[in-house]
């Protein structure tokens, strides 16, 4: 029913007024609304594993995309375009990197597809292009491969590096 | 120090990132970094591998590190030397595709159907997208057959395939459930249905109106169609056989259709459409569609009023179908579709002005090459596009939320002071250049000015020396000074006429500049 509402929970405490059909978009909730029969006003989903600042920015998202067509039911054959981001998304995501894998990592438990492709397709945007040395200096990872590690993945792929 | 937050996500979240990348990037960059990306790499095993011309030897080095077995998709998009390398990998290797899903080639040969796609290689597809790197003829039907019942294919992408009935015999039972072609008969299109009794996703380019074969696609034959999805994406087949074929399929739920030609005429011809949907597919879930027609150069545009009907309860909170009405500048066409637009739309490069019921407001847009849209634009040049006052409103309206152009050029449009005045009222505030050179009633000299007098009334001298206007131009500045105590410098007799009404006039100096 349009306009109906539920409340969703963050770990923090704090409690969100949002449509159900916004709210749907996650199969996580979608399920749990069905399975348990939580259609009542008063009843909260505690989303454990969801701060508020990070559901806050979820809940922008799935308004913005509430009436998105379905997925075509073909989606996993899709060809995996990463160009294909429409602006109002790069913009949403024009975050810093903690907020950007705690919207993937809710994504992922919220089970909301459109958001997790999104976001994952913002990932591989970022690695694209660059260096090993460049991804590691832009997501902060250490080289721990010991010089023995690194002399044999040198060997290993010498010969598949592009002349 | 800063978190480490890609190595810390979950393997399979890094798995759903992996799938985003090419080969190259997964192996040679992403197995790099550091042990833990390395270990999960090589444990991934849903590679999308691509061959082009270009990368044919380092893709062929690559996969040695990857077995066949962890291979998902391959594209041997339009090469030439596609069946030597597909033969290589499967004898060299001798590990078999066992999760190969989708399989894209250029071409079906005799001796591929043969030799390559035999059961021992364990290809159970579901995909299978063949580009034909040469027009495709009728000999290709029964290789395509045979091909279909050995790698038990689900989903068939022929994108440059024109079928006709005659040529192309299904397999028995044929177990498609999605179906891309080039084109279709209009007449035999039931017939297709009738041999794929589980496709549920049928998708054309054209479904082609026969002029000597008009009638209705029925059969007598007792069949439910399984379809729930027909995209037709140039289509040219009227409402009245629309709905034939619609009829025909009471499963279905989502339409999608391109009219890219001109089947419509005229915003009547929209009426009907807004009509025929609301009334007779309204059982549908989705319901996604781009008409459009030309109109004659100098015909008034209200976008507002060819949207209206799609403003109606039936569109904004029943179905949730949202339209965008747009008008393409230098193309006098105007289209209709439903937003977000997911149509290959031909007029690339276009800006077009544009309303939609979902944000109830204009606003300015350009299409890029790649479909994607911009409203970001810097320059607009729209010279000589016979916008008219009618199309300025619009457009002023449209920018009015702008925050990035800074050129507007509107030379050479036949706007006159009404359609000035609406750039001026709606950019004051902005930093755009409008420039309105060679319209009408010398718009682009007076309008400014004479909103200045209006609107201040400290001004006190007013020059119109050196200003060349004819006696619309006059009138105005003679109202708009109606109310102002002003001097006024001017060599030009027909504004005097003007000004005799006003009283206010404190001082007139109507001397003539030069010889």
């Amino acid at each position: 029913m349009a306009g109906h509402k539920i409340k969703l929970q963050s770990s923090d405490g704090d409690t969100f007024d949002v449509e159900v059909e916004i709210a749907k978009q996650s199969a996580t909730i979608k399920t749990m609304l069905e399975d348990l029969g939580m259609d009542e006003e008063e009843d909260v989903i505690p989303l454990p594993n969801v701060n508020s600042a990070i559901l806050k920015k979820v809940i922008q998202w799935a308004t913005h995309h509430k009436d998105d067509p379905p997925p075509p039911e073909d989606d996993e054959n899709r060809e995996k375009n990463t160009n294909d981001i429409s602006s109002w998304d790069q913009d949403f995501l024009k975050v810093d990197q903690g907020t950007l894998f705690e919207l993937i990592l809710a994504a992922n438990y919220l089970d909301i597809k459109g958001l997790l492709d999104v976001t994952c397709k913002t990932v591989a945007n970022m690695i694209k292009g660059k260096t090993p040395e460049e991804i590691r200096r832009t997501f902060n990872i250490k080289n721990d491969f010991t010089p023995q590690e690194e002399e044999q993945i040198k060997k290993e792929n010498e010969w598949c590096e592009e002349k | 120090m800063e978190n480490t937050y890609l190595i810390n996500l979950p393997t399979e979240i890094l798995y759903h990132i992996f799938d985003y990348c090419d080969i190259e990037t997964i192996l040679l960059k992403l197995g790099r970094i550091c042990k833990r990306l390395r270990t999960i790499v090589y444990q991934y095993n849903r590679f999308h591998v691509e061959f082009n011309e270009r990368n044919i030897m380092s893709v062929r080095h690559l996969l040695h590190i990857v077995p066949n077995h962890s291979i998902v998709s391959l594209n041997m998009h339009l090469m030439k030397r596609w069946y030597e390398i597909f033969n290589d990998l499967v004898h060299k290797y001798k590990s078999r595709f066992t999760r190969l899903r989708y399989l894209r080639i250029p071409e079906v040969k005799d001796e591929h159907s043969k030799n390559l796609f035999t059961n021992e290689n364990s290809i159970e597809l579901i995909s299978l997208k063949i580009d034909f790197i040469d027009t495709p003829n009728y000999a290709i039907f029964s290789k395509l057959s045979s091909m279909l019942t050995k790698l038990n294919v689900q989903k068939l992408f022929c994108k440059m395939l024109e079928y006709e009935a005659k040529d192309m015999s299904w397999p028995i039972p044929c177990k498609l459930t999605y179906l891309k072609l080039r084109s279709c008969l209009y007449s035999e299109y039931f017939l297709l249905l009738l041999q794929l009794p589980c496709l549920k996703i049928l998708e054309l380019e054209e479904c082609i109106m026969e002029t000597e074969n008009m009638c209705t696609p029925s059969s007598n034959i007792s069949f439910i169609s399984q379809l729930t999805c027909l995209i037709i994406t140039n289509c040219s087949v009227p409402i009245e056989y629309l709905r034939s074929l619609i009829l025909e399929t009471p499963k279905l739920r989502h339409l999608k259709l391109c009219y890219q030609k001109e089947i419509f005429k005229s915003v009547v011809d929209i009426c009907d459409w807004e009509k025929f949907i609301r009334t007779e597919l309204n059982f549908l879930d989705t319901c996604e569609f781009l008409v459009c027609y030309k109109i004659a150069p100098n015909d008034k545009i209200n976008l507002q009023l060819i949207l209206a009907p799609f403003l109606e309860s039936f569109w904004v909170n029943e179905k949730r179908w949202f339209i965008c009405c747009e008008y393409v500048l230098g193309y006098s066409t105007i289209v209709l579709y439903t937003v977000p637009m997911n149509f290959n739309f031909y007029y690339y490069g276009g800006v077009c002005y544009a309303i939609s019921a979902k944000i109830n407001n204009y606003h300015l847009i350009q299409r890029l090459h790649n479909n994607i849209w911009t409203d970001g634009l810097k320059i607009i040049s729209l010279e000589s596009n016979e916008i008219g006052d009618n199309g300025a409103r619009d457009l002023a309206l449209a920018l009015r939320n702008n925050k990035t152009l800074t050129t507007l050029d509107l030379t050479r449009n036949k706007i006159g002071i009404p359609g000035a005045e609406y750039f001026f009222e709606s950019l004051q505030s902005s930093l755009v250049k409008v420039s309105l050179e060679e319209n009408r009633d010398s718009c682009h000299l007076v309008v400014e000015p004479v909103s200045r007098i209006k609107n201040d009334q400290s001004l006190t001298k007013f020059s119109l020396n050196k200003i060349h206007f004819n006696d619309v131009a006059a009138k105005y500045i003679a109202d708009a000074l109606q109310k102002n105590t002003v001097l006024i410098f001017s060599h030009h007799s027909n504004i005097f006429n003007r000004l005799l009404y006003i009283k206010t006039i404190e001082e007139l100096d109507l001397t003539r500049e030069g010889p």
